[in-house]
């Protein structure tokens, strides 16, 4: 599914964001990304959701090598990634339901064809009260659940998150996490970026752990670090 | 819930160009139309006129001492009825003669006592219109004081001053266009940067920069055309009321040359806006 190969991330002359990070994920797999502030989370998703090239090494996502990846074939892959960004990136002048049914608009569907499959989808994440509201009218778990049904309208193949616990409460966190959990268990590949230490050890799931440039995987429900 | 139906546009259009670039297209495709709606009007004039200006020659007869111009006349005529391409050779009477000059001279002011000299006016075909030097000279070997009048000079003196407003209408129209293209490009690059967040959003989500430039295209040509086209029916109007000085501005095939000008405007947006965003988004990741 995901294959990273001696991985490292410079921007300019700064000191390099990893240096060599070399790791798999196999597809139908949930794994947590840990780390501290800084150790290059958000950098590593945005690489696997291709928003960034690495300065060396290789890439691989479904089997393709993206790391030189020409521009024009980049929006295929990332049609088969669903990314949930910590501060939700809903439009603000689109609906509820027009920012959920984004990708497929994008994608070139007709309204009708994708109405009902929309519509159920909303009510599954319990917005379908909300499908005209505007994102700022809505709280921050609502914003968060419409940035998680954009995420998954379109049936990717891997869903990549960014701290998507980091503006709400513990419970609506924990809410969303078996959001998550349930996705996976259709099949879905998920990749969760958290520092919250309660949610990784309420789910189980193994960890990659990034630190000093570096990454280990530490397996979850106590098997211990692996690496 | 049926507002969950409608597709607003992705791209607000507050956060595009509006007003601002409407007004300078209006402006600009007023000025296109006036430019050239002159240019055309001009081209029409001048064609009349050229039209008219070789459709006669005018022989001119004046005294070569010892003949008169009257000595000079039955000669001139014979040759003209005998010269290939002469359809026809009138005489000019002296009423001819003096409504000719009633308009440099004043009415009355012709007296009789002005000497006025012999005009013969030709009417020729084409064959004479490429020969006319052969007969100036065959006139001027039967007549000294005989002078073929073809309006040569007075032909190329319009023709070049209908060029000339041709030229500076031109002229016109490029800067027309390049302050359009100007316009158009400030405006895309700040419709990009004001968009930044949700194109962002869009790249994240599979959109090729096709589907993104089309947004920006809609937008601009919508705008464009519109205010072009208002540009267009004012100068339309300018020409509509200079119509009795201009009889030529009632014209309908007139108006219908300026037709392509919002047009045109459209097009030039298509191609400015595409071809900025494309390869404004080919910069990024």
């Amino acid at each position: 599914m995901i294959s990273l190969r001696n991985i490292a991330v410079q921007y300019g002359n700064s000191a390099p964001i990893f240096s060599d990070i070399t790791a798999d994920i196999p597809a139908g797999s949930f794994h947590f990304l840990t780390g501290n502030s800084g150790a290059g989370k958000t950098t590593l998703l945005k690489l696997i959701f291709l928003a960034l090239r690495p300065t060396r090494g290789s890439l691989s996502v479904f089997g393709t090598d993206v790391s030189a990846l020409p521009r024009a074939d980049r929006p295929a892959i990332r049609r088969k990634i669903g990314v949930i960004f910590q501060d939700f990136r809903l439009i603000d002048h689109l609906s509820v339901y027009e920012n959920v049914t984004l990708p497929l608009r994008v994608a070139g569907q007709r309204e009708p064809d994708y109405h009902a499959n929309a519509t159920e989808l909303l009510n599954w994440v319990g917005l379908g009260d909300h499908l005209a509201a505007l994102p700022h009218t809505l709280s921050g778990g609502e914003q968060q659940r419409a940035a998680i049904a954009r995420a998954v309208i379109s049936r990717p193949h891997l869903i990549v998150a960014d701290e998507p616990t980091g503006n709400v409460d513990p419970d609506m966190g924990l809410r969303l996490m078996h959001l998550l959990d349930e996705l996976n268990k259709t099949g879905t590949t998920v990749l969760v970026a958290t520092h919250d230490q309660h949610i990784w050890e309420n789910l189980g799931h193994p960890r990659l752990h990034l630190a000093n440039g570096r990454m280990g995987l530490i397996q979850g429900a106590n098997r211990g670090l692996d690496r | 819930m049926k507002v969950g139906f409608r597709s607003s546009p992705i791209l607000p259009r507050a956060s595009l160009a509006g007003p601002t670039l409407g007004a300078v297209t209006m402006v600009m495709s007023f000025l296109a139309c006036l430019a050239l709606g002159a240019a055309v009007l001009v081209g029409l004039s001048s064609d009349r006129w050229l039209s008219r200006a070789t459709s006669a020659m005018t022989v001119q007869i004046l005294d070569a001492p010892p003949l008169t111009a009257e000595d000079q006349q039955a000669a001139v005529m014979r040759e003209l009825d005998q010269f290939p391409g002469v359809v026809a050779a009138r005489i000019l009477d002296r009423e001819d003669m003096i409504d000719l000059l009633e308009p440099w001279l004043g009415v009355g002011n012709v007296t009789e006592d002005l000497p006025l000299p012999v005009l013969i006016e030709i009417t020729p075909d084409d064959r004479l219109k490429a020969n006319s030097d052969a007969l100036a000279v065959s006139l001027k070997a039967v007549a000294p004081g005989a002078h073929l009048d073809t309006h040569g000079r007075w032909r190329e003196t319009l023709t070049q001053t209908a060029n000339v407003l041709k030229f500076l209408a031109g002229g016109v129209l490029i800067m027309v266009a390049f302050a359009t293209i100007t316009v158009l490009i400030f405006a895309t690059r700040a419709g990009l940067l004001a968009n930044a967040e949700i194109l962002e959003v869009l790249h994240q989500i599979g959109a090729y920069d096709r589907f993104i430039a089309r947004h920006f295209e809609v937008h601009f040509i919508r705008l464009t055309f519109i205010s072009a086209l208002i540009g267009g029916l004012l100068a339309g109007s300018v020409f509509a009321l200079l119509g009795t000085l201009v009889p030529d501005a009632h014209n309908p095939v007139f108006f219908a040359l300026l037709l392509p000008i919002p047009f045109g405007f459209a097009i030039l947006s298509w191609i400015v806006t595409r071809h900025y965003v494309l390869r404004s988004l080919a910069q990024q990741v």
